[in-house]
């Protein structure tokens, strides 16, 4: 065993701590609201928080004016966005989803943000640096809620062809297996 | 005997997912209401932080529960805070030795106000690596060392920032 003093012992709390300690140990617990925690395990691979709708809402705008720019090569959503955004757009380790479409994109012309280099791939990220666009052989990678650091991680996965970006999706929905990006 | 016969003679089964957020689902949102000071937010975290869970339970190890989820919890609200930078963090220094003067009668003074909602609405307007701490500690109980384990840092640090975590909600409760 250590001999060296707890921390309690050299600093103790002074008086007016333990009054504060008081006031909150005395705050009663918070209950949810009914059918919250029922609603979550129903819905356990779709829970589309707040902050990921937020999220969309960004990448959403991104499309659009990349669209209005003419930016891709091929300016279709496959699948569509609306459906992306129901069936994909999950929340794993953080708050993520991922879009891909097929084309080619001009990154300079994407809106805001930066134009940065993932492993040698071409990409941007948004000023929040929480959508990152990547430009691959034949598609164009979103991914929404993840870090430049994070989409790298995927990036060979998804690279290694359909299946592979249907397998990132899958774990996705699952919210297992996937790497841990909280 | 062994821990490996000890395990089998006496094992702890490791709960369900389900069993989880059925059983834990009012410790959960309560700690996360705390920390995060809103109904919406605190579904968030605990949206998330039961997907954490469930792919956690596949390494778990029987055990403290509800410090597993509580540590989950807060280091996911934390992983929120740092992510959407709603409330950008302020430099901490770290000295523990620095403490303001005690006044007595907090508790009297603040007799008369709405004590809960407004203690929580100070506590919500604390930085995020103060109000952590701070709730781990004072609301739920957990020890120093404990709240030290769970974030990641020094003991000295986990005090450090309950202390001024206090002193902040001592100056705001009696302003």
């Amino acid at each position: 065993m250590s001999s060296e003093p707890l921390h309690d012992d050299v600093f103790p709390d002074e008086p007016w701590e333990a009054e504060i300690t008081s006031l909150l140990s005395g705050l009663s617990s918070v209950e949810p609201p009914p059918g919250f925690i029922d609603q979550a395990i129903d819905h356990r691979p779709l829970f589309a928080g707040r902050a990921l709708v937020g999220l969309l809402a960004a990448a959403a705008v991104i499309f659009g004016a990349t669209f209005a720019l003419g930016a891709f090569g091929q300016p279709r959503l496959v699948p569509d966005l609306s459906t992306l955004t129901a069936g994909a757009a999950v929340q794993s380790g953080s708050s993520a989803s991922i879009f891909r479409q097929p084309g080619v994109v001009e990154l300079d012309q994407l809106p805001g943000g930066e134009r940065i280099d993932l492993e040698g791939r071409s990409a941007w990220v948004d000023a929040e640096n929480e959508v990152v666009v990547v430009a691959t052989e034949e598609s164009v990678v979103t991914m929404v809620g993840v870090t430049p650091d994070e989409a790298a991680e995927l990036l060979d996965e998804i690279d290694s062809g359909p299946e592979g970006f249907t397998g990132v999706l899958n774990r996705l929905t699952a919210g297992v297996g996937f790497p841990d990006l909280g | 005997m062994t821990d490996a016969e000890v395990s089998a003679s006496d094992p702890t089964p490791v709960p369900t997912w389900e069993e989880v957020a059925h059983t834990h689902g009012r410790f959960l949102y309560s700690l996360a209401y705390r920390l995060t000071g809103n109904h919406q937010d605190a579904q968030d975290v605990v949206q998330e932080v039961l997907l954490r869970v469930r792919r956690g339970l596949t390494t778990y190890k029987p055990g403290n529960l509800e410090g597993w989820l509580s540590r989950i919890t807060t280091n996911t609200f934390l992983d929120r805070v740092r992510k959407q930078k709603r409330r950008p963090t302020q430099a901490l220094p770290d000295d523990p030795d620095r403490y303001i003067e005690g006044s007595p009668g907090i508790e009297a003074e603040m007799a008369q106000s709405d004590l809960p909602d407004d203690l929580q609405r100070l506590l919500a307007d604390l930085p995020a690596d103060f109000r952590a701490p701070v709730v781990l500690k004072d609301v739920l109980g957990y020890s120093y060392e404990e709240i030290a384990e769970h974030l990641g840092v020094p003991i000295g640090t986990v005090r450090s920032r309950i202390h001024r975590g206090r002193s902040r909600l001592k100056e705001a409760l009696t302003a």
